[in-house]
């Protein structure tokens, strides 16, 4: 017998520089340091029964990634939550844990993924004056209506065959500024998935600072939640 | 990170009440050349605390050719390179580990260098320092000096001695500078494992690392006597864990670290008294826990093979082999007594049992070397590559790692001279070109970083000059072939009248003084001068844990540490 729990967690701060592939060994120590009964795969290597939503891309902080683990025995959620956050590193924070009971609910995540919401936390560089800062705000805001105008967005992306045309348009649903200070700018991004395929927001925030990169950092990027299909 | 040593002093120090150890490595080109332009110092990974407000800065030495990094590293932390240019306010700089057992090409640099085992040094240091700090006027570097010679073991302070040499280069004489300084430094030794601290709690890297598991030490020493290896000599006597400190601190270890492997280590791990039983319980307990067990340095014979095949069940990675040499007389002469016959036979037995892949090194440039033995090389690869096409055809793939002798210090091969590079190159390419097949891969290393080993392995005092002229010049990582600047060295080497030569391809007189004669590590000269004449006449040495002490110089210690021959198997 095994019992599934679907895990959501944060992994933010310096930890945002660790790959999918390094996160993956991460829980694992995570969870044996937790003792955490986890189950195991058959044979005589045996792994265990983890397995993760999409990679999320090395830089951004992800506010509500998810993951999928099975255990050997049941636990409760809060318990479960305590013991991994207290076998955590700092950067790593389980927030929420609900366990799988029927048979509908273990539709792979995969299947349920419509698409994902980013935060974009920019800043001015300290040289530029107030009443340029302004400006440059307002520009940004003329970029983005300007861009969900637009019927295709096409740009060169790269690509492991090498160099090919993107359209960037039909991953967008919503570009919106929900903060705007004399400090900062922070941008939503809704971004869907299309055939199977994410963005990385990293294109579309290119797109929209073109010709601001001398006067804006991108302070961080956060993949603020998974937008999952509630129909299904 | 991937140290054992460091992890143990970084774990000795943050148990400490009063003091707190944090790391910091060389940075890559791409770190330094920002640190350079910003002006930032080069600062600690645990809390950013720029290197020159540290009390004390301690180097591992694990390599000659790392030399370079250190004077790069006390560059970029804003520390004056030379020992005489720091004043009581800068941090006392401090070194340790195997090359320390030449510490001279360093002695303009290193106020200290810690000889041997550091694991109650360490403490001794600290509290030196500690008194000697509280007190209100942080009087002189020479007043800490002096206590610290105090501490009577394992401690060499360079600027408590002076060298005089000969027209010839050669060393003259070392004078003490102080009254109070030593004849010579005696090595620091633990004498029961047991009992010492081990690191159950080491940093746990977010990231992939080299040796990413827990590293459990099973014992310290090696009494094979192979006359090539230093570490042979320097890590004696052989010290063990018992099976149930090893079983305590693997438990341990798991539970905090949440590694999924363990490495047993240790020069010869077939060695250890109870190796099977340890490796059985091992298995048994956390295999199916999903931790694994690997065990590194296994002789090559039957018994290691059960071993390894018992660790790995089924998933066969490879199989490495040191034959060393491919003649039954050069074993004799290296006394690496492992014979052909057996190679065959485990190689044989391993590709039976489903391995596939193998590794095998060997070493060239040694003593009374002939070009029949370089055939005999070429041979036991050839060998070993038809029994394993026989079994396995394509899919049976052998890597060839060939080295060639560097001589080090305080081994039966200290006053050979080192093969010239030509003629290493000849014997790697013939060697290459013999065994060429598309199941064998070969490698051999950059005869000019051999070269440059070489140097820095034997060499004296004078060297700092060259070091740093280097460094000046843009040297560091000189063992990365990215890196590597040949041309730099050959200059600093002429800027300041030496050659490369005198210090690698110079044979040794039987009485000459060589720059690490003050360093004490416990096996007597005359022991190995006795190896090395054995050596000529092909004549090998028994394992003293398995016929009889050899009378290396060790035998109190070895009385002391409840160790004695003829113990066991």
């Amino acid at each position: 017998m095994s019992y599934l729990y679907r895990i959501k967690y944060k992994k933010n701060g310096s930890l945002r520089f660790i790959s999918h592939l390094d996160l993956n060994s991460l829980w694992r120590r995570v969870l044996l340091r937790a003792e955490i009964p986890v189950e195991l795969s058959e044979g005589f290597n045996p792994r265990m029964k983890v397995s993760f939503g999409p990679a999320l891309p090395l830089g951004l902080e992800g506010w509500q990634e998810i993951m999928e683990l099975s255990l050997i025995e049941p636990l409760i959620s809060e318990v479960l939550i305590d013991k991994i956050n207290k076998a955590a590193p700092s950067g790593f924070k389980v927030i929420e844990v609900k366990p799988i009971f029927s048979q509908k609910e273990k539709i792979s995540l995969g299947k349920l993924l419509k698409g994902f919401s980013y935060l974009v936390y920019l800043r001015f560089q300290n040289t530029i004056l107030k009443s340029k800062k302004r400006a440059i705000q307002d520009r940004i805001e003329l970029f983005i209506n300007d861009l969900l105008k637009q019927k295709e967005i096409i740009i060169a992306a790269k690509t492991k065959k090498g160099i090919t045309e993107l359209d960037l348009r039909p991953f967008i649903q919503e570009i919106n500024i929900i903060c705007r200070s004399d400090s900062r700018l922070i941008i939503r991004l809704i971004l869907s998935m299309e055939q199977g395929r994410s963005l990385n927001p990293r294109l579309i925030i290119g797109k929209l600072l073109t010709g601001l990169e001398e006067s804006v950092i991108i302070e961080k990027i956060v993949r603020e939640k998974f937008l999952i299909d509630s129909t299904a | 990170m991937s140290h054992l040593g460091l992890k143990i002093l970084y774990d000795i120090i943050n148990r400490r009440d009063d003091s707190w150890a944090e790391r910091v490595y060389a940075p890559a080109a791409d770190l330094e050349n920002y640190l350079r332009n910003e002006g930032i110092t080069l600062f600690s990974l645990e809390s950013f605390r720029p290197l020159d407000e540290f009390d004390i800065i301690g180097f591992s030495l694990q390599y000659e050719l790392s030399y370079t990094n250190v004077l790069n590293i006390l560059n970029l932390g804003k520390i004056p390179l030379r020992a005489s240019d720091r004043d009581s306010a800068r941090p006392l700089i401090i070194a340790g580990g195997p090359t320390a057992f030449n510490p001279e090409p360093l002695a303009e640099f290193i106020d200290l260098f810690v000889i041997g085992d550091g694991e109650e040094i360490i403490n001794e240091i600290i509290d030196v320092y500690k008194e000697w700090s509280t007190k209100k006027e942080r009087n002189g570097k020479q007043k800490l000096f002096k206590k610290l010679l105090q501490i009577n073991t394992g401690i060499y302070i360079p600027s408590f001695y002076q060298v005089e040499y000969h027209m010839s280069g050669k060393v003259k004489s070392y004078q003490k500078t102080v009254p109070e300084a030593p004849l010579r430094i005696k090595k620091g030794i633990v004498k029961n494992l047991d009992q010492a601290p081990f690191p159950i709690m080491p940093i746990v890297p977010n990231i992939d690392i080299i040796h990413n598991r827990i590293t459990l030490e099973i014992f310290r020493g090696c009494t094979r006597g192979c006359r090539f290896c230093q570490a042979g000599i320097i890590y004696r006597p052989v010290r063990e864990r018992s099976v149930d400190c090893l079983l305590e601190l693997a438990e341990k270890s798991i539970r905090q670290t949440g590694y999924e492997e363990i490495s047993l280590s240790s020069l010869s791990s077939s060695d250890y008294s109870h190796i099977d039983e340890i490796t059985k319980i091992l298995v048994d307990r956390y295999q199916k826990k999903g931790v694994g067990i690997s065990l590194p340095s296994l002789r090559i014979d039957s018994f290691s093979l059960f071993l390894a095949e018992q660790t790995q069940r089924v998933r066969k990675t490879g199989l490495t082999f040191a034959p060393e040499v491919g003649s039954e007389r050069m074993s004799k002469i290296i006394n690496k007594n492992v014979n052909a016959q057996d190679l065959y036979k485990t190689v044989q037995n391993a590709l039976e049992m489903g391995w596939r892949r193998m590794k095998l090194y060997f070493m060239i440039g040694l003593p009374c070397e002939t070009w029949d033995d370089i055939e005999d090389i070429v041979k036991l690869i050839k060998k070993v590559e038809i029994m394993g096409r026989e079994r396995a055809g394509k899919k049976f793939l052998l890597n060839v790692s060939i080295n060639a002798l560097v001589p080090k210090p305080h081994t039966p091969f200290q006053w050979v001279a080192q093969e010239k590079e030509d003629q290493l190159l000849k014997k790697f390419n013939h060697i290459v070109k013999a065994v060429r097949s598309r199941n064998v891969s070969c490698r051999f290393p950059d005869t000019r970083l051999l070269l440059l080993e070489a140097v820095f392995s034997r060499g004296d005092r004078r060297l700092g000059d060259v070091i740093e002229e280097a460094f000046r010049k843009g040297c560091k990582f000189d063992s990365w072939q990215d890196y590597f600047n040949f041309e730099s060295w050959q200059e600093s080497f002429q800027k300041h009248n030496l050659t490369m030569s005198f210090y690698a391809h110079r044979e040794r007189e039987k009485d000459e003084i060589m720059p690490w004669d003050l360093i004490d590590c416990g096996v007597e000269r005359q022991y190995l001068w006795r190896e090395w004449e054995k050596a000529l006449q092909g004549i090998s040495t028994d394992d003293c844990r398995l016929i009889k002490c050899q009378g290396c110089g060790l035998e109190s210690v070895c009385a002391d540490t409840g160790f004695s021959g003829n113990e066991k198997i």
